[in-house]
């Protein structure tokens, strides 16, 4: 192979190798953010960093994406607190919030795919597609891994961890929302 | 500010690393399936002393644990209220025990030497394309991007601050991402461009 060759090849695996890291930067940058309060969440703090997930996998694409999730969660276990509210190392994996963190690798996984489908289909309603993919993939799919993460954790039945974590459901329709304006604002030169 | 890891040098820094991580696996095991809760409050409470050895900053360290202890106590309370408090109890303290005996890894053990002994353990992964190299340079680039994304996002916020009295609400977010994003291909020149200069 000529030099040239392998200056392009090198080039395009560091280009999707930075922007990993940046989407893992993003969701650990937002878990820096002080938490809001929203009334309505009677004081359960929500965390912005399942949006820099939605993000991750709508914006980078399935593989893309969950590599971002990885490589974050590869970075809290090796001793950076950023998970929200300043957590991280290796207790993390063994606390009752594991089964969502999980849950973010294949939720930005289904983000990046149910995108990718829905914008073929329909070219025309950027906003909506990014919308579905973001609730399916952001809270349904996160919700799927977490719900039974809280049950295997503690004991606790299906159905009332599910009733537990139901609080945050609200902050979640707000962050796809969120998500999905985002992307049809962004400008990005691929 | 990046790092969990205790500066002081303790008597469980001194202990390799690879141990401690093989301690915590084989603790993980072990636990799991104890379902005595005096048993178990007796090992947070031994685990507790651990860190209270390392003096101040070990006090400190548990201080710091609060985060977590509140999420495990705020389920505790939803599952002895649901079902019945011995259950929650004993699943409570398991959770902190296990907690803890993880943080203390993290708190005692430089980032660098967990991914040491992590990296041997990672070497088959290259057969489906993840090259250990590339993982050591992708951890480095997630560290230093995180201060240069809040330098950033400060100096957006600081300029709408200068021409307008309003809040910038979400208006900022679209500009930081796309500038942000844009600027990540140079990034990837700037790295290709140095491994070339080092293999000529």
């Amino acid at each position: 192979m000529n030099t040239e060759a392998t200056a392009a090849n090198d080039r395009l695996r560091y280009r999707d190798l930075v922007r990993i890291a940046l989407f893992a930067a993003l969701i650990a940058v937002m878990g820096l953010i002080p938490k809001v309060d929203l009334p309505f969440t009677a004081g359960v703090p929500i965390t912005v960093q399942t949006l820099g997930v939605m993000l991750a996998g709508l914006i980078l694409g399935p593989r893309l994406g969950a590599l971002a999730v990885l490589l974050f969660l590869f970075v809290v276990a090796l001793g950076a607190p950023v998970l929200s509210g300043g957590r991280g190392g290796l207790g993390v994996f063994f606390g009752p919030t594991i089964g969502f963190l999980v849950g973010w690798i294949f939720g930005a996984i289904a983000c990046g795919l149910i995108r990718n489908k829905l914008d073929t289909l329909f070219p025309k309603r950027p906003f909506l597609s990014a919308l579905i993919a973001a609730s399916v993939g952001g809270i349904l799919v996160i919700y799927a891994f977490g719900i039974p993460g809280i049950s295997l954790r503690t004991e606790l039945a299906l159905d009332k961890a599910a009733m537990a974590s139901a609080i945050f459901i609200p902050g979640d329709i707000l962050k796809s929302i969120l998500a999905a304006w985002l992307v049809t604002k962004i400008r990005w030169s691929r | 500010m990046i790092s969990l890891y205790i500066a002081k040098t303790t008597w469980l820094h001194r202990i390799p690393a690879g141990m401690k991580l093989f301690a915590l696996l084989v603790a993980s095991i072990a636990i799991l399936p104890i379902q005595n809760p005096i048993l178990i409050t007796i090992g947070c409470g031994l685990i507790a002393l651990v860190y209270l050895s390392f003096g101040r900053v070990g006090f400190e360290r548990l201080i710091g644990l609060r985060a977590i202890l509140l999420l495990v106590f705020g389920l505790g309370i939803f599952q002895g209220l649901l079902m019945n408090w011995q259950i929650a109890w004993l699943s409570v303290t398991r959770l902190l025990l296990m907690v803890m005996i993880a943080d203390l890894v993290s708190a005692t053990t430089p980032m660098q030497d967990i991914m040491r002994v992590v990296r041997p353990v990672l070497l088959p992964l290259q057969f489906v394309g993840l090259n250990p190299d590339r993982l050591s340079l992708a951890v480095a680039l997630v560290i230093r991007y995180i201060p240069l994304l809040l330098a950033q996002w400060q100096a957006q916020s600081a300029a709408w601050n200068a021409r307008s009295k309003r809040r910038p609400g979400l208006r900022l977010i679209p500009p930081f991402m796309t500038l942000t994003m844009n600027r990540t291909d140079k990034i990837a020149d700037a790295i290709t461009a140095r491994k070339q200069r080092r293999e000529h």
